[in-house]
């Protein structure tokens, strides 16, 4: 395996640790301190679904990570996931164990969107408990929602010399607009919160429940050793918030199976260029972009074709209603292929030349990008955020202003009439890193015992 | 009849009349001495050789009027007579051994005796009355007694009651002839539900009085109102000493010890017509002394009032009287009504029975107006116009008036032991109205005008709009009405118009109290420069401060509940009210958990009892996640953030206290430990505060002094210097008129000396700067730490209409602040300087 990122683009999507060799995958543990007494290394990770109960990115993440370290010897990973509304709970159990061993689930209940906080009772002493009694020397968090803040408290209360580790997946604490940093109800980018800005959002929420929000937030962030953030630009977002830039290290997810990736050939040209969309269709990941650039090229009669695969069933009434009728007056160019099994995301991908990522939200490090890369099909996404930060104009694909169905349309005119643009991006563009490698840079950071423990 | 003069002459007697019962004689008489004085010597009646001593003389005005005799001397006896035996023939009046009369029977115009008495009171929850009829107690044997039939029911009847006001040598010697109890507590006693029911079916039952078989007296029992709820009543206590008693003592008391000239069998205090009526009897003796001519009266030695009179025949007192009705102007309608006395050439007094309670006033004009009618021209009397008055029979009369006058009362809210205030809406398009008063039972009528705030009520003038035009808006009312009790099942408003008519208003019940009561009072008022201190000290304060000092007054004591164990002996008990964002616990307790040393204790008081289950939760919960133990203070009802505080500081141990706000979240670490240590370094500051933020970290608090707000006619204002200003982090203790209440830590010692906050600061206003006032009074300094500083989110302002109760309510506490606490209290020159309170 080769290390990516720190050789071939430095300032790229992985930030390398000091004195850290990122292309030693299945090095043996150092001879750290920080393994327990059985002389194994036990990391309790945390993550707020369950993904053998639903199929969100971050899930899907920690239990990659999971399944990565259970390979490390002297590692023993133990994954703690909640699941509400998913498995019964019954009377008296806080934490069920429906997959076996070194695996517990939480239903959860009394856990409040707004601030984090989770009010369940039975919560804070049956943790505390599970914590006594399986005495990790790391809890990595992936998200706390649905635990509830109080945890990382519950953690540093029960064992004050843990090691806290948190991963931050989009903008959740700095958010209320499901921590997309988009305005309400104008979905207008959002630069920066504040208790002022987001009443302003939310009326229902005066500027002093939002201050709340944050000092209640932060009150526990205190207590973390280490955040890690998927994105530079989502570590820069939180370091403008208050967090000590310092503090949070960049680690990209990894991709499971990349060499199983990307084999397929590359389609012929000679019948025009196909794009496609993969993935959630919705107004933030910018189907209106979208359908406004097929309106653009059909006017013109480029030969231009977009395929659009996705499922648009778990979204608001109101939308779905609105994207129905869209699509029946859409140009022929426009394409709605319908929902697609994850299995067969590599070849689909593979049958187009390039990759949609329109969305009209920052995203952090949005999974399609990097199947995309690890497909090697060159993404054309919007210029914002953690796209524009894993997707390098020219290199690893093409970007367009966020929003402009005709910057879009313009662009895919450009690279019809040049298809040699695509090319050469195939030729260099990144290939994302694996779970080998986040894993690697995950274990490092749970080794670095030199920051004193966080917080009280 | 001749009088006999005894030898020496002093003394003089006369034998009035014999009746002859069948074992007794009931004899009537008189006996004085020449000089006016009381005779000292014991006087008797021998028939026949056996002496029967009289035991003490009633008055007699015609004696003295005639210059026989000034102090008492009739006398009624009854005595034993064998029956059976010889008729008695010879009675004589003897002083020691000297005979001063001596009759033959044969030349007396005596009668067979015939039982007297009286139904004085005929209502279903009591009947009294009196009967002397000496063969109850002479005519062992006979065992009929006394007894009331009502319908088809003899209800026999115990003679219970002392009546030393009748004139009966027996009732003098303590013998009871008076009766007093409830009939349908009887009724149901002696004949069960039956009779009760049986009652129940007709509106009016005729009452006969009966004693021995001898029909006495008989009157109507009305129940036209229903029989309510059947209760017991309590006998009157037996009068403590008879006045035969206090004539032996020699008393020095003279009006007390001589006789009254008449009794009063029943008085009520009558709010419709301002003053007291009553009705009982009055002697001939001093009907003849033209007593009547008098025009004012003393009741009960109180300053004398004006008065009427009318007197008509009374057949149960025809022998020694006569029955008078009387009417006293008086605006005092709490009087025990013992004694009335007659302001004429010579002194006179009606004295209460023994047995009599005040009636209801509606009874009373009634039965007066009954009885005035059947004496010839007896509506014509002073007196009969006064009654001819019209009275308030509970229906709404001012739409019969000739004019057109609206009145409409939207509510009425009492101020316990202040008075009421009552809203609604008045249009009186022509004038003609003189006068608005509130009536109520027992209470003089109180009138609205002086104390009248017009509201703003545009619905009224767009509802006359096809009537006529009415400029502005300001019809409807806020009146406040003083009044030390009220009674508002009977209360009501009367309306004079300039021409004397009068008409009345029925009342609605109030609806609101409390906490609603107040936002009432409030909610509509516009409070001006011209109006704010009228409004405040005629109307809103005292409506405001009845309400709540009856609150607090009534208040049920908190219970606690410990969460967790706080320390034994905490340093500081930090005190924390909530109302309303109960949540704000949750954020809190998170916050505080950071920087708590387990040395201080949180007292956190609910101010809010009916989310009690729900504030456990949310206070078990906290205690679960962030281990910071609580000490849960539970009042049983809402008291204010002053209220509520002072039952933290009830509860509170530490040697140092916090009042704290629970929108207050910390900043600096260690806030707690840092304003002890600031205290315990300078004994003279009394009261510290500390630096409070907004959430964009400018200034809310750094101290506060005083202000006049030009807009509310320079009532003085807390303000809040460089309050909203971006300003660093300052250092050290800094001395400040006064803290706010949002943060204020003090010795928990100072605390209790100063009674914690002045509850009289309704929900939360100038509390804290009223103990600021009180600390500084003490010669103790105010002061802010200025480098610990915490957050507050000081809740939005109170401005909109819908917070109008609200803003008012802080002028209502700001003019109350104002005036226990003289502006100029503070040294304009050096505002940081404490003052000396006078």
């Amino acid at each position: 395996m080769k290390g990516v990122a720190s050789e071939k683009d430095p300032g790229g999507c992985v930030v390398g640790f000091p004195g850290q060799n990122s292309s030693d995958a299945a090095r043996p543990l150092p001879e750290a301190g920080m393994a327990g007494a059985s002389g194994e290394l036990r990391v309790l990770i945390l993550s707020h679904m369950d993904p053998r109960l639903s199929n969100g990115g971050a899930e899907l993440a920690a239990f990659q990570l999971l399944e990565e370290l259970r390979r490390r010897p002297g590692v023993r990973p133990i994954f703690v996931s909640c699941a509400p509304g998913k498995i019964e709970p019954r009377d008296g159990v806080t934490f069920a164990q429906p997959f076996g061993a070194d695996s517990f689930v939480y239903a959860g209940r009394g856990f409040d969107h707004f601030n984090f906080s989770n009010t369940d009772p039975l919560l804070p002493e049956a943790f505390a408990k599970l914590l006594g009694e399986l005495q990790p020397d790391v809890v990595h968090l992936h998200h706390y929602t649905n635990f509830g803040m109080e945890v990382l408290l519950t953690i540093r209360r029960t064992l004050p010399n843990v090691r806290i580790i948190l991963t931050l997946h989009e903008y959740l604490a700095i958010c209320n607009h499901f921590g997309q940093m988009v305005k309400r109800p104008s979905f207008r980018l959002c630069e920066k919160s504040g208790p002022r800005e987001c009443n302003a959002c939310f009326p229902e929420h005066s500027p002093q429940d939002f201050f709340l929000r944050e000092l209640f937030v932060r009150r526990f962030f205190r207590l973390v050793d280490r955040f890690i953030a998927p994105s530079r630009f989502l570590a820069d977002r939180y370091a403008a918030w208050g967090i000590d830039r310092e503090q949070i290290s960049v680690i990209e997810n990894g991709v499971p199976d990349l060499e199983g990736r990307g084999t397929l050939p590359y389609p012929a040209l000679d019948r025009g260029l196909v794009v496609g969309f993969f993935g959630q269709i919705s107004r933030l990941k910018g189907i209106n972009v979208l359908l406004d650039a097929a309106a653009e090229l059909a006017a013109n009669g480029d030969p231009i074709r977009i395929e659009v695969h996705g499922d648009y069933a778990s979204q608001p009434e109101p939308f779905q209603r609105d994207f129905e009728d869209r699509l029946a007056t859409a140009p022929q160019n426009f394409h709605f292929m319908g929902p697609y099994d994850n299995k067969r995301v590599n070849a689909l991908m593979q049958s187009v030349h390039a990759v949609l990522v329109p969305s009209i939200w920052w995203e952090n490090s949005p999974l399609v990008i990097q199947e995309a890369l690890a497909n090697r099909r060159p993404v054309i996404c919007s210029d914002i955020g953690g796209m524009a930060e894993k997707v390098r104009d020219g290199i690893d694909g093409f970007q367009f202003r966020a929003g402009s169905g005709w910057a879009l349309a313009g662009l895919l005119r450009r690279l019809a009439a040049d298809p040699d643009l695509l090319m050469v991006a195939r030729v260099h563009m990144a290939s994302p890193p694996s779970v080998v490698e986040t894993a690697n840079h995950t274990l490092a950071i749970y080794l670095d015992n030199s920051a004193v423990p966080a917080g009280i | 009849m001749r009088a006999n003069w005894a030898l020496d002459g002093r003394i003089k007697a006369q034998i009035k009349s014999v009746a002859i019962g069948r074992s007794f004689l009931v004899i009537e008489g008189w006996a004085a001495s020449i000089d006016g004085t009381a005779i000292a010597v014991p006087l008797a009646i021998d028939i026949d050789g056996a002496r029967h001593p009289i035991t003490g003389l009633l008055s007699r005005a015609d004696t003295g009027r005639s210059g026989v005799s000034l102090a008492s001397g009739a006398f009624c006896l009854d005595i034993a007579q064998a029956t059976g035996g010889e008729r008695a023939q010879t009675l004589s009046i003897m002083a020691d051994e000297i005979v001063l009369e001596t009759v033959e029977l044969d030349t007396l115009p005596s009668r067979f005796f015939r039982p007297v008495g009286s139904l004085d009171i005929i209502a279903s929850d009591r009947v009294a009355g009196w009967i002397f009829d000496p063969g109850l107690w002479h005519d062992p044997a006979d065992d009929e007694g006394v007894a009331i039939t009502i319908g088809q029911y003899r209800l026999p009847v115990q003679l219970t009651l002392q009546r030393h006001d009748l004139p009966y040598l027996s009732a003098k010697a303590g013998r009871a002839l008076g009766f007093y109890f409830n009939p349908l507590v009887e009724m149901e006693a002696w004949f069960g539900r039956a009779a009760i029911d049986a009652l129940r079916e007709s509106a009016n039952h005729r009452l006969t009085l009966e004693s021995r078989g001898h029909v006495i007296a008989s009157g109507l029992l009305s129940l036209e109102e229903g029989l309510g709820q059947i209760r017991p009543i309590a006998a009157p206590e037996p009068p403590t000493r008879s006045i035969a008693a206090a004539v032996s003592a020699h008393s020095n008391d003279a009006v007390y010890l001589q006789d009254p000239d008449g009794f009063i069998d029943f008085f009520a205090y009558s709010a419709s017509l301002g003053g007291w009526l009553f009705a009982g009897w009055l002697r001939h003796e001093a009907l003849e002394r033209d007593v009547l001519a008098g025009t004012r009266v003393r009741i009960d030695g109180q300053m004398p009032v004006l008065a009427e009179f009318a007197t008509y025949a009374r057949p149960d007192v025809e022998s020694f009287g006569v029955g008078v009705l009387g009417f006293a102007e008086s605006a005092c309608a709490t009087l025990e009504f013992k004694r009335v006395e007659i302001e004429s050439g010579k002194p006179a007094w009606l004295q209460t029975s023994a047995a009599q309670v005040e009636v209801d006033e509606r009874d009373a004009v009634e039965e007066v107006r009954k009885t005035l009618l059947l004496v010839p021209n007896g509506l014509s009397t002073g007196l009969g116009k006064i009654l001819t008055m019209p009275i308030y029979e509970g229906v709404d009369t001012v739409n019969q008036l000739s004019v057109v006058v609206h009145l409409e009362i939207d509510e009425v809210i009492l101020a316990p032991a202040q008075g009421a205030m009552i809203i609604g809406w008045f249009v009186d398009s022509t004038s003609a109205v003189s006068a608005i008063r509130l009536r109520s039972p027992g209470q003089p009528a109180i009138s609205l005008l002086p104390r009248w705030i017009p509201v703003a009520r545009p619905d009224i003038r767009e509802a006359f709009a096809d009537s006529f035009v009415l400029q502005g808006d300001d019809w409807g009312f806020h009146s406040f009405v003083p009044m030390a009790s009220i009674e508002e099942k009977r209360y009501y408003l009367e309306l004079e118009l300039h021409d004397g008519t009068i008409a009345f208003k029925p009342l609605p019940q109030p609806r609101r109290s409390g906490r609603a009561g107040i936002i009432r009072a409030l909610t509509d008022v516009q409070l001006t420069r011209e109006n704010v201190k009228y409004a405040c000290s005629e109307i809103l304060a005292p409506t405001v401060l009845g309400i709540s000092r009856h609150q607090m007054a009534t208040r049920q004591a908190s219970s606690q509940m410990l969460v967790g164990l706080p320390p034994a002996e905490p340093r500081c008990s930090i005190i924390i009210p909530f109302y309303d964002r109960l949540d704000f616990l949750n954020y809190q307790m998170a916050l505080f958990s950071e920087h708590d040393e387990g040395v201080d204790e949180y007292v956190i008081v609910l101010d809010q009892p009916e989310r009690r289950e729900e504030f456990l939760g949310l206070a078990r919960a906290a205690y679960r996640r962030y281990g910071v133990p609580m000490r849960l203070v539970l009042p049983p009802q809402n008291l204010g953030y002053a209220g509520a505080s002072n039952e933290g500081l009830g509860a509170a141990r530490g040697e140092f206290i916090c009042f704290l706000n629970s929108d207050v979240m910390p900043k600096t670490a260690y806030w707690v430990a840092e304003l002890i240590a600031a205290l315990r370094a300078a004994p003279v500051t009394g009261l510290l505060g500390a630096r409070l933020l907004f959430e964009d970290n400018t200034v809310q608090h750094m101290g506060m002094h005083l202000e006049p707000k030009e807009e509310f006619d320079d009532i003085l204002f807390p303000v809040h210097p460089n309050k909203g200003r971006a300003l660093p982090r300052g250092a050290g203790v800094r001395a400040v008129p006064l803290v706010t209440g949002a943060l204020m830590m003090m010795r928990r010692a100072l605390a209790l000396e100063c009674g914690g906050f002045d509850t009289d600061y309704v929900i939360g206003d100038f509390e804290d700067a009223d103990l600021g006032m009180k600390v500084r009074a003490k010669n103790l300094e105010c002061a802010v730490h200025d480098g610990v500083e915490l957050f507050h989110l000081e809740r939005k302002s109170q401005s909109g209409p819908f917070n109008r109760w609200r803003q008012n309510l802080t002028l209502v506490n700001a003019w109350i602040f104002n005036q226990r606490w003289e502006p100029g209290l503070f040294d304009q020159a050096d505002p940081g300087k404490p003052v000396q309170i006078v």
